[in-house]
């Protein structure tokens, strides 16, 4: 994981190269946390779902520990819950 | 000093110890919510800022029923209504699995307590009855506030209104996002 978050935030391809032209600027590497969810979860998509938040900032402040519970909690779902969702009392027909 | 609503920006200090709703944890775990992304952020300053995270059943509760809520209507395409769930109770036990997974990654965050049996139920009882008329908060908002008042909370995180307009002597931060 540090491999990943110690390397710079450029992107993983040049932007304004052609297609033919991409090349990887670094070999990120995939945080242990998603070798364990899903294996093939690439660095890439990694890198571009949390690109938001500043985990190289999180990985020199929180613990170890700490930030693998923090990566791997977030963004573990993609399922829409809307604000109505938390109303507490049960919805009636 | 009265109840004082400061609205989050990344980067934040906070007071010791906050209450969680359970608005944050859910928002935070799912990332085609609308406020995904500045409630990952403010869950991350959190856990850099070693802040105490308060919690109590009645989130967990409320967790728990937002995301059977969500499972159920991905899977139907309509709304979970509370006839169909008592017509056919084993609804719960389908999406139980996802549900109690999310709920144990929260369990498992860093200085993380449940507070429910920190303070006598005969104190929050009697305390949220009284916030109800003081407050006029709805029932469930005034259990909440009773926790945070027993057990001598600075601060709240929530991403609803119903703390907006307390009036108390109290000292007390609202973090809204």
């Amino acid at each position: 994981m540090s491999e990943f978050l110690t390397a710079s935030k450029t992107p993983y391809y040049q932007i304004n190269s052609t297609k033919t032209d991409i090349k990887p600027k670094y070999k990120f590497r995939t945080p242990s946390v998603f070798q364990k969810i899903n294996p093939i979860f690439s660095a890439t998509h990694f890198y571009e779902r949390y690109k938001f938040l500043n985990l190289l900032l999180y990985q020199q402040i929180m613990d170890t520990n700490d930030f693998e519970i923090f990566i791997d909690f977030v963004g573990g779902e993609n399922i829409g819950v809307r604000k109505s969702d938390f109303e507490i009392y049960y919805p009636q027909d | 000093m009265p109840v004082t609503l400061i609205n989050y920006v990344a980067g934040m200090q906070f007071v010791d110890s906050v209450y969680l709703d359970s608005n944050l944890l859910v928002y935070a775990r799912d990332r085609g919510s609308i406020k995904y992304r500045i409630a990952s952020l403010l869950l991350a300053d959190l856990f850099t800022n070693r802040t105490n995270l308060i919690i109590t059943d009645l989130v967990i509760d409320e967790i728990a029923w937002a995301f059977l809520k969500v499972y159920y209507r991905m899977d139907n395409r309509k709304e979970l209504k509370y006839s169909i769930l008592k017509k056919n109770p084993y609804i719960i036990g389908k999406y139980h699995w996802r549900i109690s997974s999310n709920i144990k990654k929260i369990l498992n965050f860093p200085r993380l307590t449940i507070a429910s049996d920190l303070v006598p139920s005969m104190n929050i009882v009697k305390k949220a009855i009284n916030l109800m008329k003081t407050q006029l908060l709805m029932p469930r908002d005034a259990f909440h506030l009773a926790f945070i008042i027993n057990l001598n909370l600075g601060g709240i995180i929530t991403s609803n209104g119903d703390f907006d307009n307390l009036n108390m002597r109290k000292n007390l931060i609202v973090y809204k996002y």
